[in-house]
């Protein structure tokens, strides 16, 4: 497992990569300082897991997965931090307290390559496998695009409906379309994205258009315009 | 209640010194021993009836009720009161007459003759009766309010104890804990750093003040904690003149300052910083400067919301202990934010003024 420490304190560095000599599964391929040199760093190298400081000079470590189209697998370390921790009580990511107890990063490790085994399983799935990092205000989530049901237009930002959840991203619907599938997620309008694996059924509507209903009850008006490709995706 | 309370004196003096006027007064016109005992009586009833008039007050517990509902009530009580004491003077004086053969006076005569001005001296009675129950309560609610100020200021003195930050402890623990394989010599220093630290933090008390020179020292155990965190990227210089280091100021207020200047001067900034502390006298007045690159901006939200807090703890301990005679102000310009303490020089008791 390919890793990068994203840690602005040297020693705390060095304290990790020695930590670290007891897991020959992971092998750290990179380490920054700050967000900046972290985010060049993802870009150049193949990364499979990330050791994230949440305090760092500049951008904070949150600010960082923000930033990252695919996020990678993360384990936050943090010294202490009461707003940090907060967040976690939402979702399954993983943290490590600083100073840290060699055991727990074991187990850490231990989930980390469970989780990369379950993103590398089916090659044509990886797309619906990738995991992008979401918070909105206090809370903050890693989701996988598969379990997106519904994108949509909020301003400049995107909502996203998963699970009961429907957090903002900071991004534009136009931005995460584009890096989207198109057989996978259907814009079904202007305002909307749609997961076509969440699609129960299609009824006709007044003036030729059509409404699409979901497996969990909610319905989505598909314009006309888009009427014609959606026949022909589904076709397919 | 003893019988030496301010109420026992006050009735007890005020009737004989009624009974005195009133002698004074029948007595210039023509002097009769056997008049005397029937003026004493007068006195002596009056006595009792405000005493039993008293007893009703406080059964009814009127002493605490507000003075404006009490006018009515009071009026009639006063009535009330004086007839009582005319009726128990005509029904002693009466006899009492007949007993000294003085020229005998209808029943009517004698009651009419207290009642009259009875009404009168009933209700002087009641108003110095209030007006003293209303001043002494007046008084123990006072003391009471300044009793609880002071004991509010030491809780919030004792909720505004500044301690090492956990994020800091931890961070500086790790640190060491790489450390002791890279450099044993300086991990071994630096452990002695951290109990300086800590030891000063767990004792000190929010209540007492600290000298300038301890301060100092311990702001120096800080910053090199500090140092091995952010290593290159922090530069620090301290200014302390050495008259100053016997002078007193509230303890951990500029390792505080420091911490929050390293926090936004150096630890979000990836080029690092450096921390200039500078301490001098103005006149009768200590003054503390922490600068740090920056841009000063209030109220930016920001993951350590703590410092937001320990900035206002400055405030209020400075508030608490100088009242106005503190200032705490954060300014910046050409690059720099400056944090600056002013607060009244003090000495060391041993210490003659510079």
């Amino acid at each position: 497992m390919k890793a990068i420490i994203v840690e602005d304190s040297r020693l705390a560095r060095v304290e990790l990569l020695t930590l670290l000599q007891a897991h020959p599964e992971v092998e750290v391929v990179g380490e920054a300082a700050n967000a900046e040199e972290a985010k060049i760093l993802l870009s150049k190298t193949e990364t499979d897991l990330l050791f994230l400081d949440i305090q760092l000079p500049g951008a904070n470590g949150f600010e960082l997965l923000e930033a990252l189209d695919e996020v990678p697998v993360v384990i936050f370390t943090t010294a202490y931090d009461a707003y940090a921790l907060k967040s976690f009580e939402y979702n399954a990511l993983d943290y490590l307290l600083k100073p840290i107890k060699p055991e727990r990063l074991a187990r850490a490790i231990e989930k980390a390559l469970a989780q990369q085994i379950q993103r590398q399983s089916g090659a044509e799935r990886l797309d619906l496998e990738h995991r992008i990092f979401v918070k909105d205000g206090e809370r903050c989530w890693i989701v996988r695009l598969g379990d997106i049901r519904i994108l949509e237009v909020y301003g400049n930002y995107t909502r996203i409906y998963f699970e009961d959840q429907r957090p903002l991203v900071l991004r534009s619907l136009n931005y995460l379309e584009e890096r989207l599938q198109p057989d996978l997620f259907f814009r079904v309008n202007r305002q909307q994205l749609v997961n076509v694996r969440f699609i129960a059924g299609v009824d006709n509507a007044l003036g030729g258009q059509l409404r699409l209903r979901l497996q969990t009850g909610e319905t989505v008006e598909v314009s006309r315009r888009q009427a014609l490709k959606l026949r022909e995706t589904l076709r397919i | 209640m003893s019988r030496f309370s301010p109420f026992w004196i006050a009735q007890t003096g005020g009737w004989a010194l009624f009974t005195v006027v009133n002698l004074a007064l029948q007595q210039s016109v023509k002097f009769d021993f056997r008049w005397m005992v029937i003026e004493v009586m007068a006195g002596v009833t009056g006595f009792a009836a405000t005493l039993l008039y008293r007893q009703l007050i406080l059964r009814l517990g009127w002493q605490t009720k507000p003075l404006l509902t009490l006018i009515l009530p009071v009026l009639v009580a006063s009535v009330l009161c004086a007839a009582l004491w005319s009726v128990a003077f005509a029904l002693i004086a009466k006899p009492l007459m007949w007993l000294m053969a003085l020229k005998e006076l209808p029943f009517f005569h004698l009651f009419l003759g207290v009642f009259i001005n009875g009404v009168i001296i009933v209700i002087a009675w009641s108003a110095l009766y209030f007006a003293y129950q209303y001043f002494s309560k007046y008084t123990r609610n006072e003391a009471e309010k300044w009793r609880l100020q002071i004991a509010l200021r030491d809780a919030q003195l004792g909720q505004l104890r500044s301690q090492v930050q956990p994020h800091f402890l931890f961070n500086a623990l790790n640190n060491i804990r790489a450390l002791v394989l890279e450099n044993p010599q300086q991990a071994r220093s630096m452990i002695t750093h951290l109990s300086d630290l800590l030891r000063y933090s767990l004792t000190s008390s929010s209540h007492e003040k600290t000298t300038l020179e301890q301060e100092i020292e311990i702001t120096g155990d800080y910053l090199a904690l500090m140092a091995i965190q952010y290593e290159d990227r922090l530069h620090t210089r301290i200014d302390l003149p050495e008259a100053l280091k016997p002078a007193l100021i509230p303890p951990m207020l500029i390792q505080l300052l420091a911490e929050n200047a390293i926090k936004h001067g150096v630890g979000k900034r990836p080029e690092g910083g450096s921390v200039h502390i500078q301490v001098g006298r103005q006149g009768d007045d200590l003054e503390i400067i922490v600068a740090n690159p920056g841009v000063f901006s209030p109220g930016v939200p920001n993951l350590d919301d703590h410092l937001g807090v320990g900035l206002n703890n400055i405030r209020e301990r400075l508030t608490l202990l100088y009242g106005t005679r503190a200032e705490f102000q954060i300014t910046s310009g050409e690059g720099l934010v400056r944090s600056m303490v002013r607060l009244p020089l003090e000495w060391i008791a041993s210490k003659p003024e510079a």
